[in-house]
């Protein structure tokens, strides 16, 4: 089967002149359709480099990236953004909401820079909302609303186009270990009812059980991998941490 | 669009936003406040030579080129007994033509408002060489006394003794240069040359300004239209030193100076434009800084360039159509207290010009915050610290 995402010996190196930093150092990777990937490392290890680098919002200094077959490289920025608009939904650690429109506003806004038509315009966005659990809270400003319940909001957001691609960097690193459990409860949801393709980077083991498969990141290299399907979170992250060492 | 975000950013901002309004439209209304004044300023100058068709100015030649527009003569002498030598030249309306002497007078509203009168001696019986058909709102226009005076509407109410609230009237009495005059007339609004004069018969002014057997000029009133030019060449003919000046030759000399108000009148407005695309770009500039982070996150979710750039241009246009907006009132409140000034119609004109202008405004002001905006990097969203 043919990947959704794909990267080929990609390589990131930040301050070309004087002293460069090795970010991503030539990763290979392929996530498939409805796979659930976490990518977890220690601070500075080049897991949000690298999310840039899939989320066709960063160019690669060496090696390419292939979005369904597609190098992006040779895309225009202009068709970079509108495949950031279309196919990729993006969580940020800071949830990155608009300050001053609602948290339904915040979603419809996504659809119009997808270009989506008025009637989904108008029906969409409450119909996310309500799947993430905000339905009473659509008219609510962002800073009304709790961490967990912005970065549910985040969530709709990134989901309004139906992307093929949901890529999340940090999405419960500014949120208490309870709200971040549940925000990683629903992603899986997600997941699976959807077949949605998530790559989640985090730092945190507990989060990353939480996937299909865990990569495991260190210095710009992916330094391990295993597979969860079928297990119990205990032995997951028994192993995470084995991979760890 | 993103206007509503535009919208909603300035809103944000409520009391900038607000600021920034009323300093467009304080500046802005300077635009209409200068091309008003412009405009009625040309129509005054229209009227007056209107007022002027068919006759010959005779006049010296001060060798000023300017002289054809000099409406109030500075300069120009000539003996008595040549004038009437001129009066008595044949094609002539002698019943409408005068010798006449005008010296203005200064004179003070208040320390810093220099206002020029300017008295008018006319032969008595031959008014209308000078009044060329503007009539006595009250009184009439006949200097029968030696001490008759018609008075200009402004005048009229300049020369009003002091603490007193009426203009004067026909009847009242006042004081020139030591003399007392009584007022037999005063004119109705008539452009500012009349409305700034006091006419008296030519012997008291002759008196009152010591210039005994002197006038300035002649107004010389041709019988018939087709006799001007016969009339200009018989002056200059016969009396070497003097100029004839017809009411077209007139005419293309205040052309001239016209010229030169549009000019300025165009250069001030400029500036005063010019002005308000800084303020209102160093505005936006603020705002695009503060929204960088909006931007960015935009930019990440897949909104395109020209959404960015038309959010921040729509910002710059809301803030500079308001106030073009705002700048019809602030713009009549100054001329109605400010300037006693009530053509209210020809601001209509002149603002919806404005709106032009501060649409004009608005897109050049957008110009640098957009670009800047427009290069605001997707990844500028995930920065934080
Ligand atoms: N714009 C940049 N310019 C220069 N160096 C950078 C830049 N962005 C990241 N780096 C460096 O690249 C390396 C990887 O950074 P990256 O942000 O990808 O790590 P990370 O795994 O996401 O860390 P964290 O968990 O703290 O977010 C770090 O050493 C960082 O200092
Ligand atoms: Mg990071």
């Amino acid at each position: 089967m043919e990947p959704i995402i794909e990267t080929k010996e990609v390589w990131k190196v930040y301050g070309m002149n004087g002293a460069s930093v090795e970010a991503v150092c030539g990763i290979d990777l392929a996530v498939q359709q409805g796979e659930f990937v976490a990518i977890v490392g220690p601070s500075g290890s080049g897991k949000s480099s690298l999310l840039h680098l899939l989320g066709a919002m960063d160019h690669p200094t060496r090696g390419e990236v292939l979005f369904g077959n597609q190098p992006l490289h040779k895309m225009s920025d202009a068709q970079r953004t509108d495949l950031r608009a279309h196919q990729i939904g993006f969580i940020f650690q800071t949830f990155n909401l608009l300050p001053n429109l609602s948290a339904l506003e915040n979603v419809e806004i996504a659809l119009r820079l997808g270009g989506a038509a008025k009637a989904e315009r108008q029906a969409r966005p409450l119909e996310l909302l309500e799947r993430v659990g905000l339905g009473p809270r659509a008219r609510h400003l962002p800073r009304q609303l709790s961490g967990g319940e912005r970065q549910r909001v985040a969530i709709a957001r990134a989901l309004a186009n139906r992307p093929r691609l949901l890529l999340a960097d940090e999405p419960t690193g500014n949120l208490d270990s309870k709200t971040g459990a549940s925000l990683l409860e629903l992603l899986r949801q997600i997941n699976r009812q959807d077949r949605q393709t998530v790559v989640m980077v985090t730092h945190d083991f507990r989060a990353a059980s939480h996937a299909d498969r865990v990569l495991v990141l260190r210095d710009g290299r992916i330094r391990g991998e295993t597979r969860l399907q079928g297990q119990d979170t205990h032995r997951a992250l028994g192993q995470l941490l084995a991979l760890e060492l | 669009m993103l206007w509503d975000l535009a919208f909603k950013h300035l809103w944000q901002r409520r009391l900038r936003s607000a600021l920034t309004i009323l300093g467009v439209a304080i500046i802005l209304q300077t635009h209409l406040v200068i091309n008003g004044f412009k405009y009625s300023y040309e129509q005054d100058v229209q009227r007056q030579l209107s007022a002027f068709t068919g006759k010959v100015l005779v006049r010296q030649d001060t060798g000023d080129t300017l002289g054809a527009a000099d409406f109030s003569l500075t300069g120009s002498s000539l003996e008595e007994e040549t004038a009437q030598d001129i009066l008595a030249l044949p094609g002539i309306d002698r019943q409408a033509s005068s010798a006449v002497l005008m010296a203005p007078l200064a004179r003070s509203l208040a320390p810093t408002i220099p206002v020029a009168i300017l008295v008018v001696g006319i032969e008595p019986g031959h008014e209308a060489a000078y009044l060329s058909g503007f009539q006595a709102d009250e009184g009439s226009t006949n200097l029968e006394a030696p001490t008759s005076a018609i008075l200009g509407r402004s005048v009229a109410e300049l020369l009003s003794p002091e603490g007193e609230e009426q203009p004067l009237a026909a009847g009242d009495n006042f004081e020139l240069q030591g003399q007392t005059f009584q007022v037999v007339g005063v004119l109705e609004t008539a452009p500012s040359l009349y409305n700034n004069s006091v006419i008296i018969p030519l012997e008291a002014a002759q008196e009152a300004f010591e210039r005994p057997d002197t006038v300035s000029a002649v107004i010389v009133c041709a019988g018939q239209v087709e006799d001007v030019a016969q009339i200009q060449a018989a002056v200059e003919m016969g009396f070497p030193g003097l100029l004839a000046i017809s009411a077209q030759q007139m005419a293309a000399s205040v052309d001239a100076i016209l010229v030169d108000v549009r000019n300025f009148s165009n250069l001030l407005t400029t500036t005063v434009a010019g002005v308000a695309v800084v303020i209102v770009t160093i505005v936006v500039i603020v705002a695009v800084m503060e929204q960088r982070k909006e931007i960015g996150t935009l930019r990440a979710i897949g909104a395109r360039r020209w959404r960015i750039f038309g959010m921040v241009a729509g910002q710059a246009l809301v803030l500079c159509l308001l106030g073009a907006v705002l700048a019809l009132p602030i713009g009549m409140a100054f001329l109605k207290w400010g300037m006693q000034w009530e053509k209210f119609d020809l601001i209509f004109i002149y603002w919806a010009r404005n709106l032009v202008w501060a649409g004009l405004v608005g897109i050049l002001a957008a110009l640098l915050p957009a670009w800047q905006a427009v290069r605001v990097d997707p990844l500028e969203a995930l920065r934080y610290e």
